[in-house]
């Protein structure tokens, strides 16, 4: 059994704003393993950026213990001893924002070197960005004395990966790497992510709302709801045996492309928009848009459950594999109903 | 084993060419590191023909104020020289004095053109005292918006701001000696603030970047994350002030001249210059008129170039 690499316990994070307290993360338990991809889902505003920033230090916890390789790291990265962040990097949702436009690549990627003294002189850190952009399949000779204004969205990704992997790090967040890029470098990014993981045997805390991408990459999937895990699972166990509500309505959202897919797909739509995480709702704080939510659902709020081996879900009507208390079919035939309805009323005005 | 000496052996040369061919990338690189940034700006900047007179114009001051006395047709007319025999001659009557004489018979095209040192000298002295302090202290509150650092240091800054710096210097002047030392040493503590502010306001948009973040995550210091992450990306602005300013600069030296509390005569100073000369208006008016044509001249120069800095850094200056 794999190490663990990260931990993290009861970890809140409430930012304090003139309107109120917005709960961005509300107690999440988990860990990641040595050599895990491990995947974040949710919706915008489920609090996944925030998870990645907390875990880098970015924003201070408010609470709860994460530890890195059983150091407590539970503190802004300004505290963090030098070699702790050596050993973990970020790439940030846009990479226009995330590299400096007055440095070039050299610099940039060469930055996290000279912080950490792996280089000295200013040749040797050009031979090893070198091969750092080599590894990210941007031509050196090309690009290295450009400035990211010269660079187009999937280049200056890239040149932030390389600057991610240059100190050979064991974790690195990704915090939805790809969603500002064109589905055609998506891929190409992937890819590299994908090979950089198996060569530098790097986990990932991989953050997005794409479900299909997270297939390709997650070996575990959280996923998150208004600053909750919801279900957290293997990678294969969640898309295919889904347990949570929630998580059977996002996997519907999931486009298809035959028909028999499509038949797989579980067929259930979430009613209205995500509340928000200023004001939680009562009890469980999916029961505004759960389609199967019962009394109990309204007054306490479900605890995150193994119902089977590395297989938790936090959901009242969830405890165990073969007792799925709601019932898929019957409430696909309510809906169908509910519609028929409307069209019903449709038809008569 | 063979094949693996030879794999080693392999690995080993393509190794030292990728080291022979970065060695030539950055050799030939980081002769002119600025060179593609400052190619870009220069096209930007140069696309307004207002900027080049303005570049221009400021050139040519400061050649004058550096080279004058070497140019000029009467280097000794610059002190109590006189000549009362050609006192008041009229512009463009005599080739000797093409810009006519003074009440002592000094030529004014000289003493014009020896002024442009005291000018020039009044703004080089303040600014190189007052943009290293104010952005230094903006900077740094600046990257500590909303800590104790950025209260102290900004209510600081802004109780100097509140004092007008030709009030400040007139007074100080007038108490102490009227000397331009005096003058420049009172004008830069009251100029500071502005530099102070506008980095800050800077710095604490720049700060919330990304670029900023990922350097603290990856362990940067914090003197490095503000020298070299975030200052570049404010040039532009800073630039901007310091070439604008430079003629306020002058306009407050000159008009302590004016009033008798910055340079004094003899020195041909611009300011100086004007005053003497206004007691002869309007009928001897080349004794002032010229001097202060040179000082709009200088100012002209400095606020078109200004505007030009402007421009050039628009797009990529302020971290967009």
């Amino acid at each position: 059994m794999a190490e663990n690499l990260i931990e993290v316990k009861n970890l809140k994070k409430y930012f304090d704003m003139e309107a109120g307290t917005v709960k961005a993360i509300d107690d999440i338990t988990f860990t990641i393993k040595e050599n895990e991809v491990f995947g974040l889902v949710g919706e915008s505003g489920s609090g996944k950026s925030t998870t990645g920033k907390v875990l880098m230090g970015i924003h201070p916890p408010t609470e709860g213990e994460i530890s890195f390789r059983e150091h407590d790291i539970s503190i802004s990265s300004s505290g963090r001893a030098k070699a702790i962040k050596r050993d973990m990097n970020m790439v940030f949702q846009d990479p226009g924002g995330s590299l400096n436009p007055t440095k070039t690549v050299l610099d940039i990627v060469g930055l996290p070197l000279r912080i950490h003294d792996m280089v000295d002189g200013k040749k040797e850190m050009a031979k090893e960005v070198y091969q750092l952009l080599n590894t990210v399949d941007l031509d050196p000779e090309r690009f290295m004395y450009r400035r990211p204004n010269d660079l187009g969205q999937g280049e200056k990704q890239a040149v932030a990966i390389a600057r991610a992997i240059a100190t050979d790090p064991s974790f690195v967040v990704l915090d939805e790497p790809t969603s500002a890029l064109d589905v055609s470098i998506q891929a190409k990014i992937m890819n590299i992510l994908i090979d950089l993981q198996d060569e530098y045997n790097m986990s990932y805390l991989f953050i997005t709302h794409d479900l299909g991408l997270m297939r390709n990459i997650a070996d575990r999937v959280a996923i998150m709801y208004l600053g909750r895990f919801f279900e957290v699972a293997d990678s294969h166990v969640f898309f295919e045996t889904p347990l949570h509500p929630y998580t059977k309505v996002l996997l519907g959202s999931f486009p298809t492309t035959t028909k028999e897919e499509e038949k797989l797909k579980p067929d259930l739509k979430a009613r209205g928009e995500i509340p928000s995480a200023m004001d939680l709702p009562s009890g469980c704080r999916f029961h505004t848009r759960c389609p199967f939510k019962e009394e109990k659902c309204l007054e306490t709020e479900p605890e995150l459950v193994e119902v089977q081996e590395d297989h938790f879900v936090a959901c009242h009507l969830v405890n165990g594999v073969d007792d799925v208390e709601y019932d898929v079919e019957e409430v696909e035939q309510e809906e169908k109903e509910f519609e028929y309805d409307i069209e019903g009323i449709e038809m008569k005005t | 084993m063979a094949d693996e000496d030879n794999e080693d052996k392999k690995i080993h040369e393509e190794g030292e060419e990728v080291e022979e061919k970065v060695e030539e990338i950055v050799e030939e690189r980081e002769e002119s590191p600025w060179k593609d940034a400052l190619k870009r700006r220069w096209y930007r900047f140069s696309s307004n023909p207002l900027s080049l007179v303005g570049l221009a114009i400021t050139i040519i001051t400061i050649f004058l104020a550096i080279f004058g006395e070497y140019i000029v047709p009467y280097p000794s007319h610059g002190g109590l020289y006189h000549n009362y025999d050609a006192k008041f001659i009229q512009p463009f009557t005599n080739w000797k004095y093409p810009l006519g004489t003074d009440s002592m018979g000094r030529d004014v095209l000289t003493r014009t053109i020896l002024g442009f040192r005291y000018s020039i000298r009044m703004a080089v002295v303040v600014l190189s005292l007052v943009v290293p302090s104010g952005v230094v202290v903006g900077l740094v509150a600046g990257y500590h918006k909303g800590t104790w650092i950025d209260t102290l240091l900004m209510r600081i800054s802004d109780i100097f701001i509140a004092v007008p710096p030709l009030v400040l210097a007139l007074s100080i002047t007038a108490m102490l000696e009227p000397e331009p030392f005096y003058a420049m040493m009172a004008v830069s503590l009251m100029w500071w603030p502005w530099y102070a502010r506008i980095t800050y306001n800077n710095v604490s948009s720049i700060s919330n970047e990304e670029f900023v973040r990922s350097a603290e995550i990856m362990g940067d210091s914090k003197i490095h994350i503000m020298f070299s992450e975030i200052l570049p990306n404010c040039t532009g602005p800073i630039l901007t002030k310091m070439t604008l300013d430079a003629g306020w600069v002058i306009i407050i030296g000159a008009s302590l001249s004016f009033v008798g509390l910055g340079a004094q005569p003899p020195t041909p100073d611009l300011g100086t210059m004007v005053s003497g000369g206004s007691d002869y208006l309007p009928h001897h008016w080349q004794v002032s008129i010229f001097p202060a044509m040179a000082i709009s001249f200088i100012i002209l120069g400095f606020n078109l170039l200004g505007d030009g800095i402007q421009d050039a850094f628009e797009e990529s200056g302020g971290g967009s």
